[in-house]
């Protein structure tokens, strides 16, 4: 106790008293510890408002409780996406592949040009195809991370909560029977005294454990949080890789497409102004023009079949590194007389991954402008991130000079993350050169 | 002090409060055994002490509820305001936000007592003249405006810890003796015993001293 240095025999005589008590009231005492357990119970069941000074002394601890839920929900929510997007990638892939044997079928009957690009672009779509199921492997991957992360580092989480809940209604319980027993209170009558001694020690009691717990459960949810970025963070880089080959791979193929068979049919198609656009394209920066471009070539290519429909979403459009020389449109008029399957096999084969990550650059630059783009691409399709949080911590840990552009472009990712990764500050994270690795990887 | 039972004429109760951590319980040590407590672990609900005083040659007993400061008392400490004489109301100098936060305290302790409780404001920790934060000056004021006794005193030192309950002391006593404060006012917080035998009530407590020690 506080001033007991002073009158030791003043101690030493009560401490008896106590452990006298102790003895013959432990089952007296007990039963009072649990009923007013039980009373706090009560309360708090009936949802009946606390005292709001207790209730204001826990406001940062639960403050952290509703982190704790809020990563709870949100694994839940994206355990649901995962399934939903691995489902509809199924469909897709399975829609593509039909259109694109229908449009083969088709093509083989007509022996003029027509027939020879719905060939060539239905064997193309064939293969997309093919290729968009392999985005299921990552995917599937994250879905296994977050359920063990769930089954592992949340339930652990959770048990620690729980422990943390039950201290603190023994706590609130002993406070309220500390409350009841001040009501009469009179430090010169002895079994006053006695009372409260009792009392009192078991609040000591409580508090203590009580106060142990809710460091845990502080610790704990903070480490969750964190943890939970550095997964995502991890294996969304598969995914990511993954759908950059797609499509890379599978838009290579639509422009090379498009390119062999430029010019080859009138109809709708007015070349003189496809080449004064790609002359203007030329001169001008290609940034400001990409959308434009895309979106009219796409367009163009949409009216006859709806081939483009996907690459037009992704606002990525292949189309628009049509920014060819006058060779590559005399090179592409020789092909014209090839077979269609030959052709094919040639685009295909053709290793370009090199030329494609240069074109990519060209267009969207190294700095964030460009997977901005993407970024907002990725955010109508799909809730993983295409941006690496990882670079987030990573980067404002090394409290970076450098880039300190457009990280506006950033602002939707990270109050995304804001609430997961305690750690994050948004206003000084800029990029690094990890982007231009992945394309090249 | 005397341990000789019944060796005063009125036992006053008096009542410490403040925010957590602005030395209370070291004050109470300070005064009842004129000792620094350095690792003082925080109060739980509430701890007593004693000391006979003399105040105008009257013997007065000083019966001292050292109150909880952490929030979560609150509740808790509220019942232990009834029937107190005098309220020792601590601030902390090196520390604002204690000095800002008497205002709440002056309104519980003005609540909860009655009208004539003596209550005096306490700067402590002032023998950290480094890291003052608050002048003596506006803690002055606010105690003038409030009609508050004020002293700026020092746990560690001893500076002025006994002026502080003494000064509370002999207000009530001043006004027990102009009468504006009654005896058998239920909650007076102040208790007449008079030495001679036949005066008085006779209570139950067999060594005063003993219940009241702050343990």
């Amino acid at each position: 106790m506080n001033t007991d240095s002073g009158s030791k025999s003043c101690s030493a005589v009560n401490i008896f008293d106590r452990f006298v008590q102790s003895q013959d009231s432990s089952v007296v005492n007990k039963f009072q510890q649990k009923y007013w357990k039980t009373k706090q119970t009560l309360i708090k069941v009936t949802g009946k408002k606390e005292d709001q000074h207790v209730v204001a002394s826990d406001a940062d601890l639960d403050a952290k409780l509703e982190v704790f839920h809020s990563v709870q929900r949100t694994c839940m929510e994206l355990l649901k996406v995962i399934e939903q997007y691995q489902r509809r990638i199924c469909l897709l892939s399975q829609e593509e592949n039909e259109l694109g044997r229908f449009l083969r079928s088709q093509g083989s009957q007509d022996k003029s040009w027509a027939g020879k690009i719905m060939q060539a672009t239905g064997k193309a779509l064939c293969f997309s195809s093919q290729q968009r199921l392999a985005l299921r492997v990552p995917l599937c991957r994250l879905y296994q991370e977050v359920e063990t992360f769930r089954y592992r580092a949340i339930s652990d989480t959770w048990l620690t909560v729980n422990r943390m809940e039950q201290s603190r209604t023994e706590y609130r319980g002993a406070l309220l029977w500390m409350k009841d027993v001040s009501q009469e209170l009179d430090p010169d009558t002895h079994k006053h005294m006695e009372k409260f001694r009792k009392v009192q020690a078991q609040v000591r009691f409580t508090k203590a454990s009580f106060d142990k717990l809710k460091n845990d459960v502080c610790q704990k949810v903070d480490l969750l949080g964190a943890s939970r970025c550095n997964l995502l963070s991890h294996v969304l880089t598969n995914y990511q890789t993954t759908l950059l080959h797609f499509w890379e791979k599978t838009s290579h193929t639509m422009a090379a497409i498009h390119e062999s068979f430029k010019g080859c049919r009138p109809c709708n198609l007015s070349e003189p102004k496809v080449r004064e656009q790609k002359k203007e394209e030329r001169k001008n920066t290609r940034k400001s023009e990409v959308e434009t471009n895309a979106r009219a070539i796409c367009a163009r290519l949409c009216a006859r079949e709806c081939v483009c429909v996907y690459m037009c979403t992704a606002h990525v459009c292949s189309c628009t590194y049509v920014g060819s020389g006058p060779e590559e449109v005399l090179s592409s008029n020789s092909r014209q007389d090839k077979d269609s399957l030959t052709l094919l096999s040639e685009i295909l084969g053709s290793s370009s991954l090199e030329e494609f990550s240069c074109e990519w650059r060209e267009v969207f630059g190294e700095d964030e402008g460009g997977s901005a783009v993407l970024a907002d691409t990725q955010a109508e399709e799909e809730k993983a991130s295409f941006f690496l949080p990882s670079q987030l911590l990573d980067q404002t840990m090394n409290n970076l000079q450098s880039l300190s552009k457009t990280a506006r472009d950033r602002s939707a990712w990270f109050n995304l993350f804001a609430d997961l990764d305690p750690l994050t500050n948004p206003d000084t994270v800029g990029r690094t050169d990890e982007e231009h690795e992945l394309l090249t990887a | 002090m005397t341990t000789a039972p019944y060796n005063y004429s009125y036992i006053f109760k008096y009542i410490i409060i403040g925010d957590m951590g602005v030395g209370k319980s070291c004050l109470l040590h300070q005064f009842t055994e004129k000792k620094f407590m350095a690792d003082c672990p925080h109060t739980i609900g509430v701890e007593f002490g004693t000391r006979i005083i003399e105040v105008s040659s009257q013997k007065v007993k000083l019966q001292i509820w050292d109150t909880a400061g952490q929030e979560r008392f609150r509740a808790v400490t509220r019942s232990y305001y009834r029937g107190a004489a005098g309220a020792l109301m601590v601030y902390d100098i090196t520390r604002r936000s204690t000095y800002n936060h008497l205002s709440s305290w002056l309104t519980d302790a003005r609540n909860l007592t009655n009208p004539n409780t003596v209550i005096i404001l306490i700067g402590n920790k002032a023998d950290l003249e480094a890291q003052r934060d608050v002048t003596y000056e506006e803690a002055k004021q606010f105690a003038e405006e409030n009609g508050l006794l004020f002293l700026e005193a020092s746990a560690k030192t001893g500076e002025n810890v006994e002026d502080a309950f003494l000064e509370a002391a002999k207000k009530i006593y001043q006004n027990i003796q102009d009468g504006s404060l009654d005896l058998n006012a239920a909650e007076s917080g102040v208790q007449h015993k008079p030495t001679a035998p036949q005066g008085g009530r006779l209570t139950s407590d067999a060594q005063p001293q003993k219940e009241g020690c702050s343990c």
